[in-house]
């Protein structure tokens, strides 16, 4: 690589921006859910966008003592504690990849809740109609990406997310 | 007491033949030797009567010349008296020289003498008278009868000679018969004594060996035919006798020869068989060692070849040694020319060490910055992230903030792209400077180990040069006693040459041997049977 090269890539970057900003929003605009993408253990996922509510780097984690995984831990952004749900732990990923942490923070009806995930791609959009039910052996898997496969990403369900902090805290969140 | 020995009998037989030849033959020559004598005489007396034959003769024939020449006056016969006168002188001196050794007819011959002067004086005046006064007075002196009384005394004279000379030739024969009588008588009976003692002798002395001999043939024929229980039984004290005893000794002797004989025959025969058998492993042997020394004679040519093969390779290699030794010389000067070199390689590599070191420390200071907007770029991803999610869920009014916070978010994309490649670069740039100054340090360590290494081989290619001139040196003597060694090889071929023509004169030694060996064998079982015709 030569930065001749770069510099000619950047030119083609910085043409092909200027066509985009030069469309019309109906026209950028791509019809389906739009979500953010991200890794975690090596899979890629999916989230509604509209749960979302913030994305920060994973500062320092706090164990709670006595709470089982994945929901022993909890983080603070900007003085708030949220309650931290492990995502490789939960759906039982590699989480052995060297990937660098990020805290999805979700809201739902005045609730907040963070979720530790790897890579954090970007903004997208996914197609619900093409999206194929998650068929897997696991039950927590398939309780909790709602769809996704072959070429697509899992989209993560949201509601089953927020749905473990509803319940007692004697119940088991992930096997019920 | 006389000790009568063959030798002695036979010289006493001889010496007596001898002694009887001698008298008979003494005998004989006196006898002959007076007969001889007596002959002599009797030839002297012949020729006197001879003598007084001519002398009458020629007296009448000088009384016919003197009347001759008186009658006739012829001068012939005056001649003719004259001749007659001095053949009567010669006669008469003839005659004393014949009778010297007898007086009588000395005197007799003396008288006739004077008597014949008296004649011839007598017929010189007849002459006379005749040549002077002629016939008739001539005739008177005649007829006085003067020449008549001569000629009857003259006659007279030379008869009593006559007679005393025909009286001793009688006697000188009778002499001369019995001398010859005498000496047939010596001889006859000498012989007949020598004869006869002679025979009685040879016949004792014969007698005395031929006996003994007769008995030694008897002993002699069988012990000749093997009886050598047999002694002889001949006595005496002659040689007879001792060779009689030292026939004995002999024929005992020779049945202990016999006997040891017979012994060491036997022995001699399984010693043979030993022989012949060892022969024949020897030839065996010889065979192989033949085969041997073939072989040894062919690795021998092969060893020459070789050693003149090493001889050339040693000659080759000394002059590539040699000029190995020049090259060595050339790599020399090359190395201290590469240690010079080194050296400031060495000083330029520490040189290049230092600024890579210096871009190493400026290439990590870039790295930080580099951290740096890595850093701001996440943040700003985060950030457009934000504010991306930020304009969703402002729905429809924040569709703008959308595109400027996709926007942002795809340039801190790009930042963090371009940051992550500017820091592959620069830790591919680190990467490589820290691989430079390893390779820099090792350089410079080579750089060392390279001097240390031309140091070395200038030591060692002196090391080398001195080497290859000893090697040069130890090339030429490999040369010169590899020569040495051809030599060496072919005395060793010409010695094995010789060795394998003694090898075959061994064989055929060997073979002879053998052959030998099986005619002792075939000896020695006839020596056994001709010993076993000896009864001991």
């Amino acid at each position: 690589m030569s930065f001749e090269n770069d510099s000619q890539r950047v030119g083609s970057v910085y043409l092909e921006r200027a066509r985009r900003l030069a469309r019309t929003p109906s026209q950028s605009a791509t019809p389906g859910l739009r979500v953010l993408f991200f890794r975690v253990g090596g899979v890629r996922l999916a989230l509604d966008l509209g749960a979302i509510r913030e994305v920060q780097p994973a500062g320092q984690l706090t164990r709670i003592p006595g709470a089982p995984p994945p929901l022993d831990c909890v983080t603070q952004v900007r003085g708030q504690i949220y309650p931290l749900v492990d995502l490789a732990a939960l759906l039982k990923l590699d989480a052995s990849e060297a990937q660098p942490a990020n805290v999805l923070l979700l809201r739902r009806q005045r609730r907040e809740i963070a979720i530790q995930v790897g890579a954090v791609e970007g903004v997208g959009t996914i197609d619900p109609g093409l999206s194929h039910r998650v068929e897997s052996n696991e039950e927590t898997r398939a309780r909790f990406l709602r769809r996704g496969g072959a070429d697509q990403p899992f989209e993560l369900s949201v509601e089953q997310l927020f749905s473990l902090f509803e319940r007692n805290s004697t119940d088991d969140p992930i096997h019920s | 007491m006389i000790r009568f020995t063959v030798r002695r009998k036979l010289l006493a037989g001889f010496g007596l033949a001898l002694l009887f030849l001698a008298i008979v033959g003494g005998t004989a020559y006196r006898s002959t030797e007076r007969l001889a004598a007596t002959a002599a005489e009797v030839t002297h007396s012949h020729e006197v009567l001879q003598k007084l034959e001519s002398l009458q003769t020629e007296l009448a024939n000088s009384d016919s010349q003197a009347r001759c020449y008186v009658i006739t006056a012829r001068p012939a016969c005056l001649q003719a008296f004259r001749r007659s006168v001095n053949l009567t002188d010669e006669a008469i001196v003839s005659l004393e020289a014949l009778t010297r050794d007898n007086p009588s007819q000395q005197s007799r011959l003396a008288v006739l003498k004077s008597q014949l002067a008296a004649r011839l004086a007598f017929f010189d005046n007849l002459i006379q008278v005749r040549d002077r006064d002629g016939l008739s007075e001539a005739q008177k002196l005649v007829d006085a009868g003067l020449a008549t009384d001569w000629r009857a005394t003259i006659t007279q004279r030379v008869g009593d000679i006559r007679r005393e000379e025909t009286t001793l030739l009688q006697r000188r024969q009778e002499s001369a018969a019995a001398s010859t009588e005498r000496a047939q008588n010596v001889v006859l009976f000498g012989s007949l004594i020598a004869f006869v003692s002679t025979s009685i002798f040879a016949f004792v002395v014969a007698r005395s060996i031929t006996v003994p001999l007769e008995q030694f043939r008897e002993f002699v024929l069988a012990v000749g035919g093997g009886d050598l229980r047999r002694r002889s039984k001949v006595k005496g004290n002659d040689e007879i006798s001792e060779l009689s005893s030292s026939l004995n000794r002999m024929v005992a002797g020779l049945t202990e020869l016999a006997a040891q004989t017979r012994a060491v025959t036997s022995e001699l025969r399984s010693t043979t068989m030993q022989i012949l058998s060892a022969m024949q492993e020897q030839a065996a042997s010889t065979s192989e060692q033949a085969a041997a020394i073939q072989e040894t004679n062919a690795t021998m040519a092969e060893l020459t070849q070789s050693g003149l093969q090493i001889s050339d390779r040693a000659r080759t290699v000394a002059a590539n040694a040699e000029s190995m030794s020049n090259v060595g010389n050339t790599g020399l000067e090359a190395v201290q020319n590469t240690t010079r070199i080194m050296e400031s390689i060495q000083q330029q590599t520490e040189a290049v060490a230092e600024n890579i070191v210096s871009l190493s420390e400026k290439t990590q200071a870039v790295g930080d910055i580099i951290a740096t907007v890595n850093d701001i770029a996440e943040q700003s991803h985060l950030l457009a992230l934000n504010a991306a999610i930020e304009a969703a869920a402002a729905g429809e009014y924040g569709r703008s903030f959308a595109v400027v916070a996709s926007e942002m978010k795809n340039l801190a994309d790009q930042s963090k792209e371009a940051t992550v490649q500017v820091r592959s670069i620069l830790g591919d740039i680190q990467k490589r400077i820290n691989g430079s100054v390893m390779l820099t340090e090792e350089s410079v360590k080579r750089v060392g180990t390279g001097k240390q290494l031309a140091e070395t081989a200038d030591r060692t290619i002196r090391q080398i040069t001195q080497s290859i001139q000893q090697s040069v040196q130890a090339f030429q003597q490999i040369v010169a006693g590899t020569n040495q060694q051809q030599i060496g090889f072919e005395q060793v071929t010409r010695a094995i040459k010789d060795i394998a023509q003694a090898s075959e004169q061994t064989a055929a030694s060997t073979r002879e041997l053998e052959r030998a060996a099986g005619s002792l064998e075939t000896l020695g079982e006839k020596l056994l049977s001709a010993i076993d015709r000896y009864r001991t």
